[in-house]
């Protein structure tokens, strides 16, 4: 169909789910960052218009900064350690293994389950004194170990990036054993006929063909990363004393307990460019490379 | 232009089921409707306050009044936006602090109150201290109700085994700590990885040294926290960490999860106020009993923190507040005093002790309700009348202490500093 030709119907089909995304995102997004500009608790009718004093008091608020860096954390871990289990296990299920459908759907399963239900299983797991962990330890000799988990500062974000890394790398596995089936079988016997061994096959032939795969694969935990909430207000509502805290239970906490909606809403204006400055560079490299 | 349309069809017949959404409204009942949102979740709490209200209907029989239960972390979030939105019930039973009640009352949410006590007599049967926390820039906005007590619940089973007593001032309370601990018990069951477990044990400390008056002044004097007497208090408190009395790795452990170390006879006392007492109650039966803080500095008399929590108003969104009042004066009438006493909540009314003696309660309850209506009274529960700015640094300072990395001074400083921006 030719540009001067276009059928208009199609803009009627579409035009439902664009109300929707308007009044349910859009107009929410305009409205979150115009209260970002103004001092407002949240009830009342009177809001007031501070310009940019939120972000000011952004930029040198050490907590907002300490929840920032969490993120980042959260990044890094939850994105390479899912990366990495899901590729392992995608290799092995590749290849010659007896009922893999068990084993698909079994490691799949943390990522269908709610995070809410995560966190609170989890929860009862790292408990100081009936939880499994401990038990555990304690059963092999290890008692030494076992400690308050989410309680202690030295161990409380690291168990929770363990929970965020199982949630994740039952779909890492998924989605990259997808791309795998989708390499052609032929280039893995040509490989052989020169000679090749399974670990060059994975790193010269796997790997690169996987690229886009990953790079979609990354952004998307990324995206997700930065996002954090259910699991760490959950278990640990940030604490203790903010060392597990990120932007969004920041954000939750300034806006919806303390009432400072517009201190919120600023933070929450801040993770979204973020996420969207993360977006735009990272797919730039991603079709630079390409290019 | 079939296709078109066949188009415009779809698209007219799908925003018609979006605008439709809602529902057929129902034929409208010919009782006058009144809308109550309380955060009772207990089941039997939940209980008591039905029937109340079906009593209220039983003999108003042309009114009827519809009951939402929320929770209490709920209603934080829910309120104020249901507010905002004309979306609120008629009446609504709510926390008395600044983060609700005060923020309501300041955005013209909440009706004030001072025509109706006089219409009704509500200062004849009610304490005024009831009424101190309902008060936001000098106009009354909720009638309070729920009166707690923070004390100290103990097995008596277990102090029967290690052949201890109720301790009658704060030495012997130590003493008893570390009996119990050398006996294999946990001495109390402070648990805080909730954070807000610990702003009751400030309380107990601040009453008890600092004393209700000073305290009284500091609070509602536009005072300061930054006095000697509160840097003790804390280091009272941190005392307990620091001699292992408290839950091990008391941060990890939830405050329900403490409930249940008592519950399941691990500790041997727990320093919490009345809203645990029905789960205590059910676990141990009359193994519990309950004694009031003991008294730490002879110059100060023994003191437990307590009053009123939460209260019930009257929303702006209330077409029929003449209707609100009179439920509201049933609600809180000694006709129904037994009723609330059923379902463990002390209602803010009057009672003396014979009433008390007249009523079915379990023995140990009808000893607390007896303190709480006593003369003398109860100091206060800090948290309740501090900002929430206020209680946010207490909860992460406080946090931060039984970790052992800030001291008393600190805590105090960062505190006092939170007050004097936010008071």
């Amino acid at each position: 169909m030719s540009a001067g030709n276009r059928n208009p119907d199609g803009y009627v089909f579409i035009l439902p789910a664009l109300i929707l995304y308007v009044l349910f995102m859009f107009i929410p997004m305009i409205k979150t960052v115009l209260i970002s500009f103004q001092d407002w608790g949240g009830s009342g009718t009177v809001k007031v218009w501070v310009g940019i004093d939120n972000y000011i008091r952004l930029f040198t608020d050490i907590i907002f900064w300490k929840a920032f860096l969490h993120n980042v954390i959260w990044v890094i871990f939850t994105v390479v350690v899912p990366l990495i289990i899901g590729l392992i296990l995608a290799n092995i299920l590749n290849g010659k293994v007896k009922a893999k459908i068990i084993f698909r759907v079994t490691y799949f399963l943390p990522y269908i389950l709610s995070l809410v239900v995560v966190g609170i299983v989890w929860s009862w797991i790292y408990n100081p004194i009936f939880g499994n962990l401990n038990s555990f330890l304690t059963s092999i000799g290890l008692e030494s170990l076992a400690c308050g988990w989410l309680g202690n500062e030295n161990t409380a974000l690291l168990s929770l990036l363990v929970v965020g890394s199982w949630t994740a790398f039952g779909l890492c596995m998924v989605i990259i054993l997808a791309g795998m089936q989708s390499i052609d079988p032929v280039v893995y016997e040509y490989c052989t006929l020169e000679g090749g061994n399974s670990f060059q096959k994975f790193f010269y032939i796997t790997l690169p063909m996987l690229k886009n795969t990953l790079a979609s694969l990354i952004l998307f935990l990324t995206i997700g990363s930065m996002r954090v909430f259910d699991l760490v207000y959950i278990m640990t509502k940030g604490g203790p004393y903010h060392t597990t805290e990120t932007m969004a239970t920041y954000l939750f906490t300034k806006a919806f307990r303390n009432n400072e909606v517009g201190y919120g809403a600023s933070v929450a204006v801040f993770l979204t460019l973020f996420v969207l400055m993360i977006s735009f560079f990272y797919t730039r490299y991603i079709n630079k490379k390409d290019a | 232009m079939k296709k078109r349309f066949i188009s415009m069809f779809v698209w007219m017949l799908f925003t018609a089921a979006v605008l439709t959404a809602g529902g057929q409204e129902e034929a409208k009942d010919e009782k006058t409707e009144l809308t109550f949102w309380h955060t009772f979740q207990d089941a039997q709490q939940a209980a008591a306050v039905q029937e109340i209200v079906d009593l209220y209907m039983e003999k108003n029989t042309d009114i009827s009044v519809e009951v939402t239960v929320w929770d209490g972390d709920q209603a934080k979030t829910v309120f104020g936006p249901a507010l905002a939105t004309n979306e609120a019930p008629d009446i609504m039973y709510t926390m008395s602090n600044d983060e609700m009640l005060g923020v309501f009352a300041e955005a013209g949410y909440v009706i004030p109150l001072e025509d109706a006590y006089e219409k009704y007599g509500w200062d004849d049967i009610l304490p005024a201290h009831t009424k101190t926390s309902c008060y936001k820039n000098d106009r009354l906005y909720g009638i309070g109700h729920e009166l707690d007590i923070l004390g100290v619940y103990y097995n008596k089973v277990i102090f029967a085994e290690c052949g201890l007593e109720v301790p009658e001032d704060y030495d012997e309370f130590l003493n008893v700590c570390e009996v119990l601990k050398e006996n294999g018990y946990i001495p109390i069951a402070f648990a805080n990885q909730n954070g807000w477990p610990a702003y009751h044990q400030q309380s107990f400390f601040y009453n008890n040294i600092v004393g209700k008056e000073q305290l009284h002044k500091d609070m509602f004097e536009a005072g300061s926290f930054d006095r000697p007497e509160y840097v003790e208090s804390i280091e009272y408190f941190l005392e307990w960490i620091e001699k292992d009395y408290v839950i091990p790795d008391t941060l990890s452990v939830t405050y329900n999860d403490g409930n249940a170390m008592f519950n399941t006879g691990k500790a041997g006392m727990h320093t919490t106020g009345l809203w645990a007492f029905n789960s205590f109650y059910d676990a141990l039966g009359d193994d519990i009993g309950f004694f009031q803080f003991p008294q730490i500095k002879d110059d100060k008399p023994a003191i437990n923190p307590g009053g009123i929590g939460s209260c019930f108003t009257v929303t702006s969104n209330c077409e029929n507040p003449d209707l609100a009042f009179d439920f509201l004066d049933f609600l809180i009438s000694s006709d129904v005093a037994e009723i609330w006493l059923s379902g463990s909540i002390i209602p803010g009314v009057h009672l003396t002790d014979q009433q008390v003696d007249s009523y079915a309660m379990p023995p140990l309850f009808r000893d607390i309700v007896k303190a709480v209506n006593s003369p003398a009274g109860f100091g206060f529960n800090v948290d309740i009348y501090m900002t929430a700015e206020v209680n946010e640094v207490t909860l992460n300072v406080l946090q931060e202490a039984i970790a052992g990395k800030k001291t008393a001074e600190q805590v105090i400083a960062e505190i006092d500093a939170a007050w004097q921006i936010s008071k």
